[in-house]
């Protein structure tokens, strides 16, 4: 039932006019996951957060169409915009730590979206489906543990209360940007191995941001490689990593 | 990126990414400065995104021959001269009554690569920090180019200061932020001893030479470096005083792939001469890349110790498998 989701000829640009990502497009099939590739500097995040219709001060969507499920997210507007985010896109940060309040429970803060979103479910429901989550990620669900701040919390611990917060709406499309950058190697392998698990139990399609090729072998699908804000190369990731064809991937491996 | 299945030549890709403001004014393709397989008609025209087997490309060449990149990089060597560089016997070191390393002995021989791998904890930069004298008092004993060096850096003798170099891990913090780079060179010659004031600016434009930077740098704060050239710049320090042993303590753990690879080419191609290297990390890639032997710490002890291929290939401790287990590698 769930669709393939089709990124088309996106722009973001400066306000005068400069191109930061030009000619972006891709499509993710349910339950695979397309890796992002490429240098600092070189554009990705800013594909990852046009995704959510979002673009840093100062520049703009200048162009684009995202289907999902046969609404173009990119036209809309406002509050339409908003409550697409959680149920059609979510999106999880490099660093869960920064992205929490510190000064508000976790429970709270994973149910807020239930809440308040498209889904306004009762308070008790709400908390149900958290756990729901929690555990699929792999979390505690004991009271205890709800009650706690994010500073009480492990590393490894916050992220996975951070992709909690971005699939307990059962997103369709989940944008992850770097979430294991700052984690240690053994952390990494158990977040790696969770994503991949929950997209194909939630049958999401997620796109993964990052510039170690290492964890796109791992994750990924798909191989999608940027340069200077354009793509230079797509290809399946096996023979993506056998045979690169273009001269810069074949440089940053 | 640095692997730790085969011993490959890195190398960083030269130049850099087109700064936006310039991009309109380049007419093909964006990669064509620093492509190596660069040919004129990549400048006429931006190569559009092409159907290319089951993805797609931007390259008008279709797709690059693939190389053979499975060859092995062997260096020649001369047989293991005679005296090594650096001989440590059991050394015993430790902080405040607790005690990190336990009886280490090991050596490196002359124009190669050690690394001394472990995890965070394991005594590594303790080890390198009684090297080259910062740690105060450690047991045991080390002889440098056969002479026994005093624990602290005050007791020990010019030439020790000058033959002995160490390269810091973080590249923002070691270097003086309101000396330019060329001070801050001049500055270890100057402490090391040794040289006259009138060759102090030739030496060190020669010194940044062999880094590949251009010697107008010389005048330029730290600030207004990039990592990768901070970096190089702490390297160039070290060499300025010409040293035998250059100990290098995480030296690429703070850098991205690309200016990785160019700082572990830099070094491979200094040790053509007659530079010997204690590499300090946690990147068995990094080891696989740069190193003839390899040393395993945990927890204070020498857990294994042997060539580079072997270790790597085929380990024998339990700790040195768990640890090889956990690195991510492009499958």
């Amino acid at each position: 039932m769930s669709e393939t989701v089709n990124l088309r000829d996106l722009r973001v640009e400066t306000r005068n006019g400069l191109p930061i990502v030009e000619e972006i497009g891709f499509s993710i099939a349910p339950g695979k996951v397309l890796g992002l590739v490429g240098e600092s500097g070189s554009g990705k995040s800013t594909i990852g957060k046009a995704l959510l219709g979002y673009a840093a001060p100062g520049l703009r969507i200048a162009s684009g169409s995202f289907n999902v499920e046969g609404t173009d997210l990119l036209a809309l507007g406002g509050e339409a915009r908003r409550r697409a985010r959680g149920p059609v896109v979510a999106y999880v940060p490099q660093d869960a730590s920064s992205a929490l309040n510190p000064a508000i429970p976790i429970l709270r803060q994973m149910t807020e979206r239930l809440r308040t979103g498209q889904d306004r479910l009762l308070a008790s429901d709400a908390r149900q489906r958290v756990c729901e989550t929690l555990e699929r990620v792999g979390l505690p669900t004991d009271a205890g543990f709800l009650a706690r701040y994010p500073g009480e919390l492990s590393g490894g611990q916050l992220q996975r209360v951070g992709l909690t917060v971005s699939i307990v709406s059962y997103p369709r499309l989940l944008v992850l940007d770097e979430p294991t950058t700052a984690l240690d190697v053994s952390t990494r392998a158990s977040v790696l191995d969770l994503v991949a698990q929950l997209n194909r139990d939630l049958n999401m399609s997620s796109l993964y941001i990052s510039h170690d090729l290492g964890v796109i072998s791992a994750v990924a699908d798909d191989v999608m490689v940027l340069y200077a804000g354009q793509v230079v190369e797509t290809a399946p990731r096996d023979r993506f990593f056998e045979a690169p064809a273009h001269p810069y991937s074949r440089a940053l491996l | 990126m640095p692997t730790t299945r085969r011993r490959k030549a890195l190398h960083g890709i030269p130049g850099r990414v087109p700064v936006l403001a310039e991009r309109p004014a380049i007419p093909g393709c964006l990669f064509a400065d620093r492509c190596d397989l660069v040919q004129p008609a990549c400048r006429k025209a931006l190569p559009s995104l092409v159907p290319h087997g089951e993805g797609r490309l931007r390259c008008i060449r279709g797709a690059v021959v693939p190389d053979p990149v499975a060859a092995e990089v062997v260096r020649d060597r001369p047989p293991a001269a005679a005296k090594p560089v650096l001989e440590v016997s059991g050394l015993s070191a430790g902080y405040s009554g607790n005690q990190v390393l336990h009886d280490i002995s090991f050596r490196v021989e002359p124009g190669t690569c050690t690394a001394l791998v472990g995890e965070s904890g394991s005594g590594k930069s303790t080890l390198s920090r009684c090297l080259i004298g910062l740690h105060g008092s450690f047991d045991g004993e080390v002889r440098f180019n056969g002479t026994p060096v005093p624990p602290t850096i005050r007791q020990r003798s010019g030439w020790m200061h000058r033959d002995m170099q160490y390269v810091f891990q973080n590249p923002y913090g070691s270097l003086h932020p309101r000396r330019t780079v060329g001070d801050s060179i001049a500055a270890a010659l100057r402490i090391a001893g040794g040289r006259r004031n009138g060759s102090v600016r030739d030496a060190v434009r020669d010194a940044l030479e062999q880094v590949a930077m251009p010697s107008q740098l010389a005048d330029r704060f730290p600030s207004e470096l990039s990592g990768g050239e901070r970096q190089r710049v702490a390297i160039a320090r070290a060499l300025v005083c010409k040293p035998s042993l250059l100990i290098c303590d995480e030296v690429t753990s703070a850098l991205d792939v690309s200016v990785q690879a160019s700082i572990l080419e830099l070094l491979h191609d200094l040790m053509r001469g007659d530079l010997s290297l204690l590499f300090v990390t946690h990147d068995l890639g990094v080891v696989r890349t740069i190193a003839e032997r390899v040393i395993v710490l945990n927890e204070g002890r020498i857990v294994e110790e042997g060539a580079a291929a072997d270790v790597i290939g085929a380990p024998q401790h339990t700790y040195t498998r768990s640890l090889l287990d956990r690195v991510l590698e492009v499958a």
